[in-house]
């Protein structure tokens, strides 16, 4: 009834997570690693079976659900690590599963979007266009790509990251973000994956940034506790003050939503993951309402952060920014508030209000 | 970074485990709705915003009663159905989406129906829980007075020993008592020993005042839209018998704030204005990219309020108190019944009226006019920030 044994669970993960992060992603590293990612990182957590959890075993996963999966991402989050973990665990490995193919080792990315399109041709399979803002292309050695041949098919297919040309921007945090271009690409393996399949690409990544804004924001929030009680002002810790309190209070209840959104869009996927139509929409809602109360949230999370912080928290010297940049990159990235909002609403209305308290107990 | 060592500060007392709700407590909901329907075609239920304070039907409480959905939880020899919190938290949350006419019974099922159950005598609870699990025995809360809002511990009304008569005499006077003329009791917290002789929070307790009784006078204070709903209780010399003391006397304090999680984490602390939000989700079209938008954004907290109280009535079924958390779903709550209000006005522009022919015009008029309480009943947003911010260890 009570998911409790679950939770017991993902809090074990968060912990054997927490402790090789400790050790091993100081602020100094996840600040090296700006326009990059941090190879020697992405070992240990490989080492520990981190990389491939929620993927089922026989897809070359290392088992456990996908809860599992947002247990990892969420810690890795709180941390800022500097790697394509979500992107491997949520939209990678979904279409990974979808397409019949064997989880890669090392880290994955998937591009999907609509100017990139493939032909058939002497029996083999084209890619050409561009996506872009393509999370950590330039480090993969693979890319999973997702493409439309205009006509209602897709495919799927994993290719190697030196076919494509990559041209690097980076987000506000110095997360790679690069624009990709196919030009004739002609991959190994190629499956035809189900209509949606691209757009299960922007739901899985809207997922796995909503996990991760909920798990920066705790972090920002458990700073924001410390900070207000060490920063000593007209005599006393700042958080004293009912002003700042209120503040920071305010954030706490944030944190809180994007969590509990976060969460049960994860439980909606995981239940709606397969065939069933109807759970299927369920889980593509959830996504929908836990990506625009995560992009909503995060930057008010951020503004008050650093309100709190004041001028330290401003600048290099202090490790909150690590955290705010990537709030301030993930809340748009995969459709932002706006998008989901949209998709939320207009299916609502379409829907009619007298099924809008259905359609909520139903997710 | 470092947040491996902060687990034990105070952020940890926010997180709760995610419910799933058992598949009984489905094939309830279902139940619910089908009677729901029955009453709707009836013309009992005629939606409008607020229905647990404004919604008033004893024939309606009746037979929620005589289908076992008041006083779910409680034992069955108190006329109880002993069932889990989330079964009433399915049977609540579908009455309160239907803006069913709850407010009779409201505060009794909730709260004075539990707290009699933790603090009562044996007597107490066989005398008043069955009506009360019956729909018939409604009960109002005592707390609030002239002198004493948010800060509660100054309560003035007094409690005065009076062996003679084997019991206690009230004197003072409570305001906002919702209900108060309708109801058959009231729970009165008052003060039994004068403030100077402990703490703020000691010498106060709690009495069960029979309403009508010698000494009571019970007046109406009428709300924007005229409605009477509250009052102002005097209480002149009141005797209340030993047998109604509830729990131990100077133990008040710690009884009424054991109240509240269940008074602040239920689905009444977001769904007040959803009737509002259905009458703009009807005149909304979906081609209208700002409407979609604007109902989306709300309806991904709605689904989110409802989530994080289920996670509550989740902990409250362990015996957990989380009133921290409860105090975060009533802020983010009724923070969003008044954004409700907000957004209808900017993508739905139409003048509140209450006697309009225009659905949306009413509800509109309607949700405005009591939109005040929705942040200041069953403690103020800066109250509950307070708790929040003691809850995280800064204060």
């Amino acid at each position: 009834m009570n998911d409790h044994t679950g939770d017991d669970e993902r809090e074990l993960l968060r912990r054997t997570v927490a402790a090789i992060l400790t050790d091993h992603c100081p602020p100094e590293l996840v600040g090296a690693s700006e326009g990059g990612w941090s190879e020697p990182l992405w070992k240990r957590l490989a080492e520990a079976g981190l990389t491939a959890l929620g993927v089922p075993e026989s897809a070359g996963g290392s088992g456990g659900a996908l809860t599992d999966a947002a247990a990892v991402v969420r810690a890795a989050a709180s941390y800022a690590a500097p790697l394509p973990l979500a992107e491997t665990l949520f939209p990678a490995a979904a279409i990974c599963v979808r397409a019949g193919f064997d989880l890669p080792d090392g880290p994955l990315t998937a591009a999907a979007g609509p100017d990139l399109t493939y032909s058939r041709r002497d029996g083999g399979v084209r890619f050409e266009g561009t996506v872009a803002r393509v999370p950590y292309a330039r480090v993969v050695d693979q890319i999973l790509v997702v493409a439309t041949d205009g006509q209602g098919g897709e495919v799927a297919a994993l290719v190697d990251r030196a076919a494509f040309t990559l041209a690097g921007s980076d987000n506000l945090a110095g997360e790679p973000r690069d624009r990709l271009t196919a030009d004739g690409v002609t991959p190994v393996e190629v499956a035809e994956v189900a209509p949606g399949s691209v757009e299960l690409v922007r739901e899985q990544g809207a997922l796995a940034r909503s996990v991760q804004i909920a798990g920066a924001l705790g972090e920002v929030l458990d700073l924001c506790v410390r900070y207000t009680g060490e920063r000593v002002q007209f005599g006393r810790p700042i958080g004293k003050f009912q002003a700042v309190a209120h503040l920071v209070a305010r954030l706490a209840a944030m944190v809180t939503s994007v969590e509990a959104a976060a969460h049960a869009a994860v439980l909606a996927q995981a239940a709606g993951g397969h065939d069933d139509p109807a759970a299927r929409e369920a889980a593509r809602l959830a996504v929908a309402a836990a990506k625009t109360q995560a992009s909503a949230t995060a930057g008010l999370g951020a503004r008050i952060a650093h309100q709190v912080h004041g001028t330290i928290g401003f600048t290099q010297e202090y490790r909150l920014h690590h955290l705010t940049r990537r709030l301030w990159s993930w809340r748009e990235e995969y459709g932002c508030d706006e998008h989901w909002s949209a998709v939320l609403g207009a299916h609502v209305i379409n829907q009619g209000a007298d099924e809008l308290w259905p359609t909520m107990t139903r997710v | 970074m470092s947040a491996a060592t902060t687990a034990a500060t105070g952020t940890a007392t926010l997180r709760l485990p995610d419910v799933t709700l058992p598949p009984e407590a489905e094939k309830l909901r279902t139940e619910v709705r089908e009677f729901i329907a029955e009453e709707r075609a009836k013309g009992v239920i005629q939606p409008q915003s607020d229905p647990w304070l404004a919604g008033l039907d004893p024939d309606f409480s009746a037979r929620l009663g005589q289908r076992g959905w008041l006083g779910m939880t409680w034992p069955r020899r108190y006329g109880g159905h002993e069932l889990p919190s989330l079964h009433r938290f399915v049977v609540i949350e579908e009455l309160l989406a239907a803006a069913a006419p709850v407010g009779l019974h409201w505060v009794t099922d909730r709260q004075s129906g539990p707290a009699l159950l933790r603090y009562g005598t044996e007597e107490q609870r066989q005398r008043m829980l069955p009506g009360m699990a019956a729909g018939t025995t409604f009960f109002c809360i005592g707390m609030s007075e002239p002198d004493s809002g948010s800060d509660l511990a100054s309560v003035r009304t007094t409690g005065t020993r009076d062996e003679a008569a084997g019991g206690w005499r009230l004197n003072g006077t409570k305001v906002w008592t919702s209900q108060a003329h309708r109801s058959h009791y009231m729970i009165v917290l008052c003060r039994t020993a004068p403030l100077a002789d402990g703490g703020r929070h000691d010498g106060l307790s709690q009495f069960i005042v029979e309403i009508p009784s010698p000494g009571l006078t019970i007046s109406p204070i009428r709300l924007l839209d005229g409605e009477h709903h509250f009052n102002q209780v005097v209480f002149d010399d009141v005797l209340v018998p030993d047998s109604m003391v509830i729990g131990q006397i100077g133990q008040g304090w710690a009884q009424v704030t054991s109240e509240l999680a269940y008074e602040r984490s239920g689905p009444e602390r977001f769904l007040s204005t959803l009737p509002l939000l259905l009458e703009l989700i009807r005149v909304a079209d979906p081609t209208d990219r700002r409407q979609a938008c604007a109902i989306g954004q709300l309806v991904a907290q709605l689904w989110t309020l409802r989530r994080l109280s289920l996670r509550i009535a989740g902990a409250l079924d362990r015996g957990e108190a989380p009133d921290v958390p409860a105090a975060v779903v009533k802020d983010l709550g009724t923070t969003l019944e008044n954004e409700i209000i907000d957004v209808t006005r900017s993508v739905a522009p139409v003048e509140p009226s209450l006697n309009s022919d225009d659905p949306l015009a009413r509800e509109l008029g309607r949700a405005v006019l009591h939109s005040p309480g929705f942040t200041l009943r069953g403690g103020t947003n800066e109250i509950l920030r307070g708790i929040i911010a003691r809850g995280l260890g800064m204060r």
